[in-house]
């Protein structure tokens, strides 16, 4: 599970890092706190 | 097929150039300080991405403004115009390849090129892996973890106290509670001797003695309870002092340094107002002479102003000189002035900053702090007040209960003083518990925090080695591609020089040579100027061939050429059969113009 949390990070983290919005991990990083299991396309909308 | 360049006023190509390059091998041939680097340099104009180009101000002819390259293609035509103004060098037009970068690192094979110069000096080459292999927005991504990951971890420090105090106070609960469990047994098993006493002997003293002994239980939990609050106050007054005390003194230490702050501000906002009107006019004087050059060099403005003849040769030559060292100077102080209004913008916002931090926020939390102390003041003495008042009630009830009992028979007496004694503990272990609840209910918000807090870190550790790892991954694979390439290349060049010429797994270019029976690896900076020119003209082609196939052009000076005739015959032979336009200069002993000789 972790590692498919941090592969998903790592999708999230580069786009979010091309379109300048870091503000987005940050949003990943709550989630991961809310839930570790959770579907975290619905955190990052 | 071919392509028409259009070259103004880039290096030393003044005059409108038209030269053009044909599909096959184009040879620039020229006697020195012709112009051969010069187009290269216009081609280098068409490929380097804007940030880039902005940096060559050397691109742009020395006396001119403005410069401008030109692609006619058969579909297409793209220009690139270069102007030098006050903000420096400024780029139009879109450039022609979308990764320029990399283009101008392996298809433009000069001295000045980054890339082969460190082949060349046989440096390592991680630095241009790492952005060959995109891994750019990779450590961006680290970098925002280990931030974040450092910040996370220096907030989560701020809670540590909370969370071991809490964790101390869990404990105290644990033991407190057994205690209790054990007082209730025990409890228990007088109960029932002590309703008998009471069933035997409806006496009203002994029940003024109950009555009397549940007052004093719930005095002494009452007191048990103060007291703990009394103590958290007494632990918590100093700290806060402190911390009053440490806000008081750098508010003071401001005022002292900065007795008229505000003055202070106006000062130096009035300095940049003043500064801003030196930038303008300095700016207006540079346009000026801007305007002055340019008609100077289409031709006006060339008679004297008083008597209005026009001015000789030399003496137009004198003029445009003179200007164009009006024009330095006067850009020179435009320059300077600029960095006066940042430097002291700088010290303008860092001054405000400061007052606000200072002024507003430590004040603000100058009074929070002193209003809690204040109330925790005010507490502590109500609290101490109500403390005293009940421990004198229970020495009164105590009093009583002695007098009361002293009438009962020992027996009774002892049994009932053991049952009251069990009574006081439980109070008192209640009023402990007590305390202990309620300083859990404040610091178990801090631990929720403190857990959010150690996931997030814990996470962001995980990724720290993740992304670590996929960075040395991705970069490997890009090493690992290269080198099949540079395999590819030398094979198809027939070169037997080497067996292997590899960027080994710390980015450092190393070849393979055979001797005798024995192989030897061998560092770049061991071989020869030929053989470390051709390695690096071959690692080029590589990448070409990796990152950049349907890329038109390759060029080489003919520096980089002249070392080794032989083989560059092959590698322009190799160029011939792979990419559409090669662009090779060569030296021609005479001649004033540049002349392109069309091979196919």
């Amino acid at each position: 599970m972790q590692d498919k949390l941090l592969s998903e990070f790592e999708r999230i983290g580069i786009e979010a890092i091309k379109k300048g919005k870091t503000e987005e991990l940050d949003k990943f990083l709550d989630g991961v706190v809310k839930n570790r299991d959770i579907n975290l396309k619905r955190v990052i909308k | 097929m071919s392509t028409q360049i259009n070259i103004e006023n880039i290096g030393g190509i003044t005059k409108p150039t038209k030269l053009t390059l044909k599909e096959g091998m184009n040879v620039i041939r020229a006697p020195n300080a012709v112009g051969k680097t010069s187009f290269i340099r216009a081609i280098q104009t068409m490929i380097l991405p804007e940030d880039e180009l902005k940096k060559r101000t050397e691109f742009l002819n020395d006396f001119a403004t403005r410069g401008k390259v030109e692609m006619v293609m058969k579909n297409k035509t793209v220009y690139r115009t270069l102007r030098l103004g006050a903000e420096g060098l400024s780029v139009v037009g879109d450039a022609l390849y979308k990764n320029g970068w990399k283009a101008n690192l392996l298809s433009v094979a000069v001295p000045e090129n980054d890339f082969l110069d460190n082949i060349l000096k046989g440096k390592n080459l991680h630095d241009f892996f790492e952005n060959f292999s995109e891994t750019k927005n990779y450590k961006k991504l680290l970098e925002w973890c280990e931030n974040r990951h450092y910040n996370l971890q220096r907030d989560l420090y701020r809670y540590t106290d909370d969370v071991t105090r809490l964790k101390n106070i869990r404990k105290q609960i644990e033991k407190y509670t057994k205690e209790l469990e054990n007082l209730g047994k025990e409890r228990m098993k007088l109960k029932p001797i002590v309703e008998n006493i009471k069933r035997g002997r409806v006496d009203k003293k002994l029940e003024e003695v109950s009555k009397k002994r549940e007052k004093k239980n719930i005095l002494y939990s009452r007191i048990s309870e103060l007291n703990y609050q009394i103590d958290i106050r007494k632990k918590d007054m100093p700290k806060l002092e402190k911390e009053i005390d440490r806000l008081d003194k750098e508010i003071s230490e401001f005022h002292k340094t900065h007795p008229n702050v505000e003055k202070e501000i106006d000062k130096l906002w009035d300095k940049i107002i003043e500064l801003r009107k030196v930038m303008d006019k300095a700016k207006d004087e540079v346009n000026e002479r801007e305007v002055d050059i340019s008609a100077c060099e289409q031709g006006e403005g060339n008679r004297c102003r008083e008597c209005g003849r026009p001015f000789t040769t030399e003496q137009r030559r004198k003029r445009q000189s003179d200007l164009r060292k009006q024009l330095t100077e006067r850009r020179k102080e435009l320059v300077s002035v600029e960095s006066k209004i940042k430097e002291t913008e700088i010290e303008r916002d860092a001054l405000i900053e400061e007052r606000d931090r200072t002024l507003k926020y430590m004040s603000k939390e100058l009074n929070e702090k002193s209003g809690t102390l204040t109330q925790y003041e005010r507490d502590s003495k109500a609290w101490e007040k109500e403390r005293n008042e009940k421990i004198s009630e229970m020495n009164n009830v105590e009093k009583e209960i002695t007098e009361l009992e002293k009438a009962l028979d020992p027996r009774t007496r002892g049994i009932l003083q053991k049952a009251g004694e069990v009574e006081s503990r439980v109070g008192e272990t209640e009023g402990r518990l007590k305390g202990y609840n309620m300083e859990v209910e404040e610091l178990s918000e801090s631990q929720k925090i403190a857990d959010q807090l150690q996931i997030k870190t814990e996470f962001l550790k995980s990724t720290i080695a993740y992304l670590t790892n996929r960075i040395n991954e991705l970069k490997d694979v890009v090493r690992k591609r290269f080198n099949e390439r540079i395999k590819d290349v030398y094979e198809i060049l027939g070169f037997k020089d080497f067996e292997k010429i590899e960027i080994d797994d710390m980015f450092q270019l190393t070849v393979r040579r055979k001797c005798g029976d024995r192989t030897r690896t061998q560092e770049i900076n061991r071989l020869s100027t030929s053989e470390r020119i051709t390695i690096g003209v071959i690692v080029m082609l590589a990448g070409k061939e990796e990152y950049l196939p349907d890329f038109p052009f390759f060029v080489l000076d003919e520096v980089t050429t002249a070392y080794d005739p032989k083989r560059f015959e092959k590698i322009i032979d190799y160029l011939h059969h792979h990419v559409p336009y090669v662009v090779v200069t060569a030296l021609a002993p005479t001649g004033e113009a540049l002349h392109i000789e069309h091979k196919l």
